[in-house]
């Protein structure tokens, strides 16, 4: 499902977030990605997702060659996979329900339909409601659970949350834990980032260490 | 359908709603330039006209000498029916020309009509139009070969057509053309900038929607139709108020021309500018929009908006 092979990027002024990253992922598996701040994680997750393109080696997600993808292609490939960003990018004079409802507005989805599959998943996610508010006016776990609302509602085939738990409490926490379990058991490839060793320990999933741009451990 | 309509109309919207200053500002100047454009267009339509009208009744008369025989004449009817130009010859005998002669003669001078030797000073001619479809700019061309044709024939004494006249006219009407055709062209060139720079603030504004959207998977046309939209209903409404405006300026100048010289009868002359035209300016606002806003969005996405910005 995803190929990662010598993947280097190197950003202006010669940082090289990621050296030589070579990565193996089936379908259908959950995998953690942790490091310290810096490390790469979500460089990492921009090259998974064809938000920015490497600097050398290859990348491929579900049959999608992301280093020499077309423009066309691109956006075909970014309706098939999810993304929590780390800083939620979610589009300020819209309400919540307009933001989660995009992924299914751009594939030209049906209004009823696309009304019905947002109550769901704002439901899912417990923000029924604040379907009418707009981000700026709801609070940063809210917010969170919204761009995990907009990465989950057209059912992609690959999920990718850079910290998705980072601003919620323990117990919210765990609950979108179980929903990302929950979305990986029905065939979903799961990819978090996260700082939250203990959770990351008790959830006894695949782990990959990233320190410096370089994998330095997977439990695989 | 609905879902992009309404699609559309938010992004207007929001586009009224952050920047009106810059959207009324740019509407007041796409509206001034399309009530200078039709203003013009007006003017250049009713001198056409004007100048079509007096054009027709432009009459060229081909006069014969003395020894003109009837082989001649009939030679220049031949020559005169078969062209495709020339409109209704008519063949004017001495005496026909005498008669209307003392007609208008006779109050000035009586006694001349009694001379019986007139009628051997008066020339028998031919009088004829031009047909309707040769537009006022062709007039003198046309005129002038034709002159130029006749003059040469047997029993031919003289052409006469107003010379001087027609030539003064004619440069008159192609200079306006030409002068309005080109003002035309330099107030769409700077409304077009004027549209793409309201254009271009409205595509920044949105950089981090734009954005999102490509994240999210949203193809390039389905980011760009909306500005493209918001461009051909600017040029659209802009074009339309401004018909609107410039009627109501021709309507109380022309009331005023009926009260103030109504002895030129001018008033049932001019006309505003016809149906067709109306509605080609509408279109070509409608038309010109868009393509500027095209011409600005072609390039705001290619799939990679996200991170072209951060570099
Ligand atoms: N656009 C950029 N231009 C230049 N350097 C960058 C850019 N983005 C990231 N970097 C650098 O690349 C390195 C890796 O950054 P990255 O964001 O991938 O870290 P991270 O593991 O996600 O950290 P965090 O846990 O704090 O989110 C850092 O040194 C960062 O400063
Ligand atoms: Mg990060």
């Amino acid at each position: 499902m995803i190929h990662f092979s010598h993947v280097y990027k190197t950003y202006s002024g010669s940082v090289h977030a990621l050296k030589n990253v070579d990565l193996n992922i089936d379908k259908g598996e959950f995998v953690f990605i942790t490091g310290p701040s810096g490390a790469g994680k979500t460089t990492l997750f921009k090259m998974l997702s064809a938000y920015d393109r490497p600097s050398s080696g290859s990348v491929n997600v579900a049959g999608f060659d992301l280093g020499r993808i077309s423009a066309e292609e691109v956006s075909i490939f970014r309706r098939r996979i999810g993304v929590i960003f780390q800083d939620f990018k979610l589009l300020k004079d819209q309400t919540i329900f307009e933001n989660v409802a995009l992924p299914l507005l751009v594939r030209g989805d049906r209004p009823n339909q696309v009304s019905r599959r947002v109550a769901d998943i704002l439901e899912h996610v417990g923000l029924s409601n604040k379907a009418n508010q707009r981000p700026e006016f709801i609070s940063g776990g809210e917010q969170q659970r919204t761009a995990i609302a907009r990465a989950l509602i057209h059912q992609p085939g690959v999920l990718i949350a850079d910290e998705p738990t980072g601003n919620l409490d323990p117990n919210l926490s765990e609950e979108i834990m179980d929903l990302l379990e929950r979305v990986c058991a029905q065939g979903t490839t799961v990819f978090v980032a996260t700082h939250d060793l203990e959770m990351v320990k008790r959830r006894k999933k695949r782990t990959i260490k990233i320190n410096n741009g370089i994998i330095v451990g997977d439990s695989k | 359908m609905r879902r992009s309509v309404s699609r559309i109309t938010s992004h207007v919207s929001k586009s009224w709603h952050h920047h009106l200053p810059l959207q009324l500002a740019t509407m007041i100047v796409l509206i001034a330039s399309f009530v200078v454009v039709s203003g013009v267009i007006t003017m250049s339509y009713n001198l056409n006209r004007v100048l079509t009208l007096w054009g027709e009744s432009m009459q060229v008369s081909v006069y014969f000498n003395e020894n003109s025989t009837e082989q001649n004449i009939s030679y220049v009817k031949k020559f005169l029916d078969e062209n495709q130009k020339v409109e209704k010859p008519k063949y004017v005998t001495k005496e026909a020309a005498l008669s209307v002669f003392k007609e208008q003669m006779a109050s000035y001078a009586p006694d001349l009509l009694s001379d019986k030797d007139l009628v051997k000073f008066i020339p028998s001619s031919f009088q004829f139009g031009l047909k309707k479809h040769i537009n006022p700019e062709e007039q003198l061309e046309t005129m002038q070969t034709l002159a130029a044709s006749l003059k040469v024939m047997g029993g031919v004494e003289d052409v006469s057509y107003g010379q001087e006249w027609v030539k003064s006219y004619s440069t008159l009407t192609r200079v306006l053309s030409w002068g309005g055709e080109f003002f035309i062209v330099i107030i769409a060139i700077s409304a077009a900038f004027v549209m793409a720079n309201s254009i271009h603030s409205s595509i920044a504004q949105r950089r981090g929607e734009i954005e999102v959207l490509e994240l999210v998977g949203a193809t390039a046309n389905y980011i760009r139709i909306p500005f493209v939209c918001e461009g051909a209903l600017m040029g659209g409404v802009a074009s339309s108020l401004a018909l609107a405006l410039s009627y109501g300026v021709f309507s109380s100048l022309k009331n005023y021309l009926h009260n103030q010289i109504a002895f030129l009868q001018l008033s049932s002359q001019i006309q505003f500018i016809g149906m067709d035209i109306l509605l080609a300016v509408i279109i070509f606002g409608v038309i010109a929009g868009a393509l500027s806003s095209w011409i600005c969005v072609r390039h705001i996405n290619d799939g990679w908006a996200a991170i072209q910005s951060k570099k």
